[in-house]
């Protein structure tokens, strides 16, 4: 069986898990929806001022929502030693590492796409468009890229819910930073140009990263 | 071999004596902020050190994953630990430097963000360490850390400042230090240098000392069970 | 001489300045303490460990 195929098998697996389970969507939808709510009553701005608070608020939710779904996506796998069970097969470990990405790259861009939503209805602000996708989706492949390999280690832990703040968002810090400071450009009118500074930070940290977190995924599944 | 690490010892205790004396009686008083400028010579050293030991840090992960040299895995605990010390102490001091001069306790000015977030990758390199039930596992997964954060930083460098380009004060405009004032820096460069060798050969020595312990009642438990 | 009067002028801070260093070598200290205590009583389970190797 070629690598591709590999891939695909696995990939095919995550996802019928998760639309048997809805483990993950759940999780993170009506944790971000919370989240929603609770800032209603904790912030009142105004029009102006959502234009330059909203795009943060939107992120922020974005991420921890992400994090309480990656948190659940794995549990499967680790409840069962499913990983290792792959491993002992001898499927190739990059892609074992790259069928999780996957699966959670889409899921994180769905749970974005559907939390945006609330976001408008309930609380006015109106972020969305076609541009947004895209830095939806840069954001979300390195997100996801992070959270796999940490969320694998934070596992093994003795406190998994508190280590895997703590591992992944300083990590995922500066794509926060990029994704934000294009949302707010897009808010504010800007076009998107792949010359963006920010653009580039998005696009090179997902480079960075996806060559690496395989490399030391492959070293910690070892055992 | 007592006496040698009883020299060892001292040395850094003489040294931060001398230290204190350079500083507070040899180096000259700052003529656009006073006294309050001697803060430097302890934040400025134990902020570079704090950098270069994770860049240490980074540097012996990727050796032990390659390796998975124990001794090389105790030097950077040892290593990460101390750094933690004086990562936390370059915070405290800038934090209360800052707000004399610059009448807040804190900016998001790029340096500080980088140095605030290696803070928190440093916490949770000892804490995924201590975390971890099974040892080895444990070192692996701070060894992974320590690579991650060590590419993490620059990155994290470059988006804040690029963040920060448009508005911000001028902050850190580096007039040119006196040969006075740069003297005293470079000797308590070397003090807290020392120090920190110091601390982590002595973190170092009792990683050793437990390794030495558990080894031996491993051989005890296999030769009661035989 | 001239200097001397612009220093005065300035405002000390010495509260600020010897809060740092009083946290440092607080936490310097701490850390070291630390360690010592660790050290002793690892050094007495190691001259156990000796003296049980000894007798067997």
């Amino acid at each position: 069986m070629n690598l591709m195929s590999t891939l695909l098998l696995l990939l095919k697996k995550d996802l019928v898990l998760e639309w048997r389970t809805k483990e993950f969507i759940t999780a993170s939808l009506v944790f971000g929806m919370l989240i929603v709510v609770v800032l209603n009553f904790g912030i009142r701005l105004t029009n102006d001022q959502w234009a330059t608070a909203g795009p943060g608020i939107l992120w922020v939710c974005f991420i921890l929502s992400g994090i309480i779904g990656v948190g659940r996506a794995f549990q499967n796998d680790f409840d069962n030693d499913a990983l290792i069970g792959i491993d002992l097969l001898g499927v190739n470990r990059d892609i074992i590492f790259l069928s999780k990405t996957f699966s959670c790259l889409i899921f994180v861009f769905t749970m974005e796409l559907v939390l945006v939503i609330p976001f408008i209805a309930l609380l006015g602000f109106n972020p969305f468009s076609v541009s947004l996708l895209a830095v939806m989706g840069l954001f979300s492949l390195g997100f996801s890229i992070v959270s796999t390999l940490f969320v694998f280690v934070a596992n093994q832990t003795k406190s998994k819910d508190v280590i895997m703040y703590i591992l992944i968002l300083p990590v995922v810090l500066p794509i926060l930073i990029a994704s934000v400071e294009l949302t707010r450009e897009l808010v504010s009118g800007y076009e998107l140009s792949f010359t963006n500074h920010w653009i580039v930070i998005l696009a090179g940290f997902n480079l960075v990263y996806l060559v690496i977190c395989p490399w030391l995924f492959g070293i910690i599944l070892d055992e | 071999m007592k006496k040698i690490r009883n020299i060892l010892l001292a040395m850094p205790i003489v040294l931060m004596l001398v230290n204190i004396y350079l500083i507070f009686l040899v180096a000259p008083t700052d003529i656009n902020l006073g006294h309050i400028q001697r803060i430097f010579y302890l934040h400025v050293p134990t902020a570079l050190l704090s950098f270069v030991v994770f860049f240490t840090v980074a540097g012996l992960s990727v050796s032990y994953l390659i390796n998975k040299n124990k001794a090389v895995d105790r030097l950077s605990q040892a290593l990460a630990e101390v750094g933690l010390v004086y990562v936390t102490l370059a915070l405290i001091t800038g934090s209360i430097w800052a707000k004399p001069v610059w009448g807040v306790w804190w900016t998001w000015e790029p340096r500080l963000t980088t140095t605030l977030i290696l803070w928190f990758i440093y916490v949770a390199y000892v804490m995924v360490r201590s975390y971890t039930a099974d040892t080895n596992r444990g070192s692996k997964f701070a060894a992974v850390l320590g690579i991650v954060g060590g590419i993490n930083v620059p990155i994290v460098y470059y988006s804040v400042m690029l963040r920060s380009i448009h508005p911000g004060p001028v902050i850190g405009d580096e007039t040119k230090l006196p040969d006075s004032m740069l003297w005293v820096l470079v000797f308590s460069l070397i003090t807290f240098g020392v120090v920190l060798l110091a601390l982590v050969k002595e973190r170092h020595f009792t990683l050793y000392a437990d390794q030495v312990i558990s080894d031996h009642k491993l051989r005890r438990q296999q030769k009661s069970i035989i | 001489m001239y200097m001397f009067l612009l220093q005065a002028n300035l405002p000390s801070n010495l509260g600020y300045l010897s809060a740092a260093y009083f946290v440092a070598w607080i936490m310097l200290f701490g850390y070291l303490i630390f360690i010592a205590k660790k050290r002793r009583s690892l050094e007495i389970t190691l001259e156990n460990i000796k003296n049980e190797d000894k007798e067997l």
